[in-house]
């Protein structure tokens, strides 16, 4: 999958998440660049980006997680 | 006389470190947040504790290697988990990916009802200080000194890496405030949700964050 339309859906679920109608990610962006988003959301996230793209995350793999180029990484990693 | 000795936390101690977390987090309330805002029971949250403990990850604040236990007479007496704030990555993120890998995702929306008393009573932790969670004493071994004992014993493991302790305790807990201001901690930071849901889910609208230099 493309880069861009990974970000797009990823962009889409942060959304409807966040409850939000607008979102921007890049790569370096953390938790305390996005309003709204805590660590119930991020669980929510975490779910719902797994859910989205059929993919499993091991619970290491979330916990290394810096920010969210190493999330469209991960999940780049796991559909191809 | 009774022999006192410290050690780390090892598998064979989850149940009481479970047992630990959950009368830290209790207060001394009938009110466990774990199981009120994810709509969970105790027993639910005991399972689900005991499986976050059971997954290996240094620098986590859940897992039984973070602990450290003092045994009275050869038998676990006292316990708390500690790690230092921002040294092993992205420790905020620690306790949301342990969440969304173990609670259902139904139970975790639930929770969203509850985020502004969580937002109001939230205390940022600080990057380089010593943090301690899930402290406890067994009741039969309380008024003993153990506690003072127990953060003396982890300071000195501590010594040269941080200059600060710090922790989160409940705002109406005066016993346990009280205990810490004995060990020589201070409030350095005061919390209140004026929210009508928080004393449904916790054990009170109120926190402190307590500091203690090193």
């Amino acid at each position: 999958m493309e880069r861009k339309e990974l970000v797009s859906r990823v962009e889409e679920i942060y959304k409807k998440i966040l409850e939000v109608d607008e979102m921007h990610l890049e790569d370096s962006m953390t938790a305390n660049d996005v309003e709204g988003w805590d660590s119930l959301t991020h669980s929510l996230l975490i779910n719902q980006v797994q859910k989205d793209f059929q993919v499993k995350f091991k619970l290491r793999e979330v916990i290394a997680l810096k920010n969210v180029g190493e999330l469209f990484d991960l999940i780049q990693s796991k559909i191809v | 006389m009774t022999k006192i000795s410290f050690r780390k936390g090892r598998q064979e101690d989850i149940p009481f470190l479970v047992q630990a977390i959950i009368a830290a987090e209790k207060s001394g309330t009938e009110r466990l947040s774990y199981a009120t805002m994810y709509g969970l029971k105790e027993s639910e949250v005991v399972r689900l504790l005991s499986e976050m403990l059971e997954e290996e990850i240094e620098g986590q604040e859940l897992c039984f290697s973070s602990f450290y236990v003092l045994e009275s007479d050869g038998k676990p007496a006292a316990t708390m988990a500690v790690w230092i704030e921002g040294e092993e990555g992205s420790s905020s993120s620690l306790m949301s990916a342990l969440l969304a890998h173990y609670i259902p995702v139904e139970n975790l929306k639930k929770a969203m009802a509850y985020r502004k008393v969580f937002a109001d009573l939230r205390v940022e932790r600080t990057i380089g200080n010593l943090q301690m969670e899930g402290v406890y004493i067994a009741p039969e071994h309380r008024g003993k000194g153990l506690l003072g004992q127990l953060i003396q014993h982890i300071t000195a493991q501590f010594k040269g890496r941080t200059t600060h302790a710090e922790l989160q305790v409940d705002g109406e807990n005066l016993r346990a405030i009280k205990a810490y201001e004995k060990i020589g901690f201070r409030i350095s930071l005061e919390r209140q949700s004026d929210e009508a849901d928080a004393l449904l889910i916790l054990p009170s609208n109120k926190k402190c964050a307590m500091t203690l230099d090193l």
